[in-house]
């Protein structure tokens, strides 16, 4: 089978976006509702570096605030840079899906 | 105190039997060498109570759990464990270092309280969920930062070096204090080369090769000086290697500049960072 790694982070990382453009969250949580809307078998490995790496490119800002079970939990929210860049990875993620379809649909399988 | 995973256990076992042979070794060179000089006392002495500081430090390390480390169940601790170890000899700053241990403390935390394993949660082998973590940072060049972190290391022991023979001698004056010329190579091959390979180990959690090169690094120290002192001794090379001793921090300005150098390593460091950001 192909590996799809770059694929599925690239839209790993539009669907998180998208997620924290509704409301603040944390890692946890964040993967609790990927798990719930669509991506199953998502893992805490692949998902808490895709939040570091977004963070990092100032895509994100995250803050510490306490939390009953222990260390201080990091809150993450989506900056302007994040919400230009969620902007631009749905028309890429419309027009791409749009082409995929037809392509799809025309080659007989 | 909690129970110790059995990582930690064999790594305490290691670094204790590592110690007591470095103590009977020193004890056996001293009953069977030639009259020594109060300074080569002195410097044995000053190793084997580095040695069972460091060793004593690493063993503390090992057996200390966080505040909230010590929450955590005995599986989910092993898994913390590992990527702290891991985590902690990375080329990460100490303030990445620190985000990411609180991320992963909570995450397992709440892994556990929603009744889970903690292979599920970071996979069966951590070390590819800290390198992802890592990769995660944007790091690219792993030979730039050890050759940095190299260059940081030559010069600090270079000028502890230089301090403690200035000690105790008792020389005058520090910039007059004279370092052997054979410790040199050595110092760079422990800088450039062993501390970078010993870290790679540590965070893979492989012990034999952790104890084994500082010691084939020592075992070749003194290999080399018999065979030079049984075969060479005439070449003027060799006596320069044997009996030479070189005044490398001779002025403050050498200092200035050593400093200067360490400083721009960091500031290198930095900028290697924040420039890796954007290619990631």
């Amino acid at each position: 089978m192909a590996d799809h790694t770059q694929l599925i982070r690239g839209i790993l990382e539009g669907c998180i976006l998208s997620l924290l453009s509704e409301e603040e969250s944390y890692g946890y949580r964040v993967i609790e509702r990927l798990r719930e809307m669509a991506f199953e078998d998502i893992q805490e490995s692949t998902v808490y570096p895709i939040l570091t790496r977004l963070e990092k490119r100032g895509l994100l800002k995250g803050v510490r605030k306490p939390s009953r079970l222990g260390p201080p939990r990091k809150y993450y929210r989506l900056t302007k840079a994040g919400a230009d860049e969620l902007e631009a990875f749905a028309a890429l993620w419309s027009r791409l899906k749009d082409d995929v379809d037809m392509i799809l649909g025309e080659v007989p399988k | 105190m909690r129970g110790l995973t059995k990582q930690s256990r064999k790594w305490i076992m290691g670094i204790g039997v590592l110690i007591l042979l470095l103590i009977a070794g020193t004890v056996v060179l001293f009953a069977v060498a030639k009259p020594q000089s109060e300074s080569r006392s002195w410097i044995m002495i000053v190793i084997v109570a580095l040695a069972v500081l460091c060793g004593g430090a690493g063993a503390v390390m090992r057996i200390r759990r966080t505040k909230y480390a010590a929450l955590l169940q005995e599986d989910f601790y092993a898994a913390y464990e590992s990527i702290m170890v891991g985590v902690r000899n990375s080329v990460l700053s100490r303030f990445e270092q620190k985000e990411i241990l609180l991320d992963v403390a909570d995450l397992m935390l709440q892994a556990q309280e929603n009744g889970r394993a903690a292979g599920e949660v970071v996979g069966e082998d951590t070390g590819v969920f800290v390198r992802k973590m890592i990769e995660a940072c944007g790091y690219r060049g792993k030979f730039a930062f050890n050759l940095l972190y190299g260059l940081q290391t030559f010069i600090g022991v270079l000028i502890i070096v230089q301090a403690a023979i200035f000690l105790m001698r008792g020389d005058a004056m520090f910039f007059e204090t004279t370092v052997g010329v054979m410790i040199l190579p050595y110092l760079a091959v422990m800088s450039f080369v062993l501390i970078p390979l010993l870290r790679v180990f540590i965070a893979k959690q492989k012990m034999l090769p952790v104890f084994l090169l500082p010691a084939l690094l020592i075992a070749l120290f003194i290999a080399v000086n018999e065979v030079l002192h049984a075969f060479g001794e005439n070449a003027a090379w060799v006596k320069v290697y044997l009996d030479g001793e070189v005044n490398v921090i001779s002025s403050w300005w050498i200092l200035i500049i050593l400093a200067a150098v360490f400083i721009a390593c960091f500031l290198i460091k930095i900028w290697l960072r924040r420039r890796s950001l954007h290619l990631a």
